[in-house]
């Protein structure tokens, strides 16, 4: 591999860890360390493999076929077969860009105190004017670069001091003692948040932006394995803190205003900026990857120009879309809908729909008209199915009950 | 699945998640009492970092005002779905109101920068634990 390739590798690494890290990947794993310790760990793990394993395919659809996830999805299908994903996909990027803005503005409200509602507007202005005057590169490798703030949570995970052979035993799944609803809920919205679907349709777009062929090959799976595994690492981090610091305590995290003592504990007030910082980035570059999706999808169903790359004019209803998108999801942030339980919400919703989005992907990496010899192994295709299928059941048991209520 | 009843569904299952449905007085009692205990830690742990300065002010205050806004919360959410002739509302609410006003103290403690009150305030709180 020669120079350019190891640099394309490190910024590929450092956009899908960005692209791993957002507010549901942060609120879902602290919750789950309040309430739980370290027993949803296996949650975080399996759908960090499950995520890698599509990461990788999008990005290897892309370089070998020369088109993005959505459009390859509705030529192959057809577009009376794509409304129904495009529409859930729609749906669920607006609800989970809603949290991105939510987040986004929490972290704003920590370090002044203004209320998070009036600084929705604010940042959907903001996410929308990077979008606007930045180009792909500047803004993915920009927030990427300043998320690894993020790496916070890894230290005070560290310096919490954890048991490390209970770490261990959370990897394997095991029934919870109490609170069984909330338990398969928060596990069911771990997986929605980490399994986001927009990653895939951004990646595979992205890909097709930076001109990626077949000799990316190597290099994407270099990104998806390395990426989405420092990404799971963080959002352990994260559990971890949240498993020594809060769960001994009885905290249980309800408000996201809590979520910052799993950081401060060990870390004290530089902790605590740090995580905000890190909070806001994350959020913002979540939100700007979900509106871009957005417009990737639109574009690519209904045949439009697009691209990141090009300028509004010449790209002007995809650049319409990603200018609708972050304005549309503010108004319930706005309005003071409690944004953890959107997360949440989204996050379980986002499992459900999974299935919708990910195995019409599947097929297209099994068609040799598309990825030739690329075509997906045994393995792949096997890790895929399964862990989709279980979350959607989790979440379609697990749902009803934590709205029930019941333990 | 019609096509009019799916989205409805969706909206039905949103609206009760966001808006906390279920009339239970039983489920309602065990909400409250979680609540009280996460919400009784929380404020202590929060107090304990305030006292040896780990987190700034300005956090600390917004820790008290999530704090008091969901006991608040939790108190409509008593008297709404559980009648007055239930023992067990009495007690949670006395509980409830003794948190607000432990909550109270903290914020003034903070308001006089007067770390030795919060610390005897937060050692006075229930501490939950772990299950």
């Amino acid at each position: 591999m020669n120079s350019k390739k190891y640099l394309e590798v490190a910024l590929g690494i450092l956009t899908s860890t960005g692209g791993f890290l957002e507010v549901g990947a942060i609120a879902t794993a602290t919750q789950a360390g309040a309430s739980f310790g370290y027993q949803l760990m296996w949650a975080l793990l399996l759908g960090t493999i499950c995520v890698t394993f599509l990461v990788e395919m999008s990005g290897r659809l892309a370089a070998s076929s020369g088109h993005p996830l959505p459009a390859a999805v509705r030529e192959r299908f057809g577009f009376n077969f794509y409304v129904f994903p495009i529409a859930a996909q729609v749906l669920v990027d607006l609800l989970v860009l809603a949290s991105e803005i939510g987040g986004s503005a929490l972290a704003l409200q920590l370090v002044t105190g203004v209320d998070y509602r009036w600084w929705a507007v604010p940042v959907a202005l903001f996410v929308w004017l990077l979008l606007w005057l930045g180009t792909f590169n500047v803004i993915e490798y920009g927030v990427s670069i300043l998320g690894l703030i993020t790496v916070v949570c890894i230290v005070a995970a560290f310096k919490a001091h954890p048991e490390m052979a209970s770490v261990g035993k959370g990897l394997l799944p095991s029934l919870p003692r109490h609170d069984k609803a909330h338990y398969w809920f928060l596990a069911v919205s771990m997986i929605g948040a980490i399994i986001s679907p927009y990653l895939f349709n951004f990646y595979s777009s992205g890909a097709i932006e930076d001109e990626w062929g077949e000799d990316h090959i190597g290099v994407n799976r270099a990104i998806a394995v390395i990426g989405m595994g420092f990404g799971g690492l963080i959002s352990a981090g994260m559990l971890v803190a949240a498993a020594a610091i809060l769960h001994p305590r009885g905290v249980e995290v309800d408000r996201y205003e809590q979520v910052p003592l799993a950081i401060t504990a060990t870390l004290g007030k530089w902790g605590f900026f740090l995580f905000a910082a890190g909070l806001f980035i994350a959020c913002v570059g979540a939100a700007i990857e979900i509106s871009l999706d957005g417009a990737y999808v639109f574009s690519q169903s209904f045949g439009w120009n697009w691209g990141e790359n090009a300028k509004p004019r010449d790209a002007a209803r995809f650049s319409s879309v990603y200018t609708l998108m972050p304005f549309v999801a503010c108004v319930p942030m706005a309005l003071g809908l409690d944004p953890l339980a959107v997360t949440l919400f989204s996050m379980a919703i986002t499992t459900i729909i999974l299935p919708v989005i990910v195995l019409p992907f599947l097929v297209l990496m099994n068609d040799e008209h598309y990825v030739g010899r690329h075509r997906n192994g045994f393995v792949g295709n096997a890790v895929v199915f399964v862990i989709i299928v279980l979350a959607a059941v989790m979440a379609v048991v697990a749902i009803p009950l934590e709205i029930k209520g019941g333990s | 699945m019609g096509r009019v009843r799916a989205p409805a569904l969706f909206g039905v299952l949103v609206c009760a998640l966001l808006c906390g449905c279920g009339g239970d007085p039983s489920d309602a009692a065990e909400q409250a009492d979680k609540s009280l205990r996460a919400w009784s830690a929380t404020l202590r742990v929060a107090a304990e970092q305030w006292v040896d300065r780990r987190v700034p002010d300005l956090y600390f205050q917004q820790v008290i005002e999530a704090a008091q806004e969901s006991l608040d919360e939790q108190a409509k959410a008593l008297s709404k779905k559980m009648p007055a002739s239930d023992g067990r509302r009495k007690g949670l609410e006395s509980r409830l109101a003794e948190l607000r006003q432990r909550a109270g103290e903290l914020s003034q403690a903070l308001d006089r920068s007067d770390r030795g009150a919060a610390e005897t305030t937060s050692r006075g709180l229930p501490g939950g634990a772990a299950s």
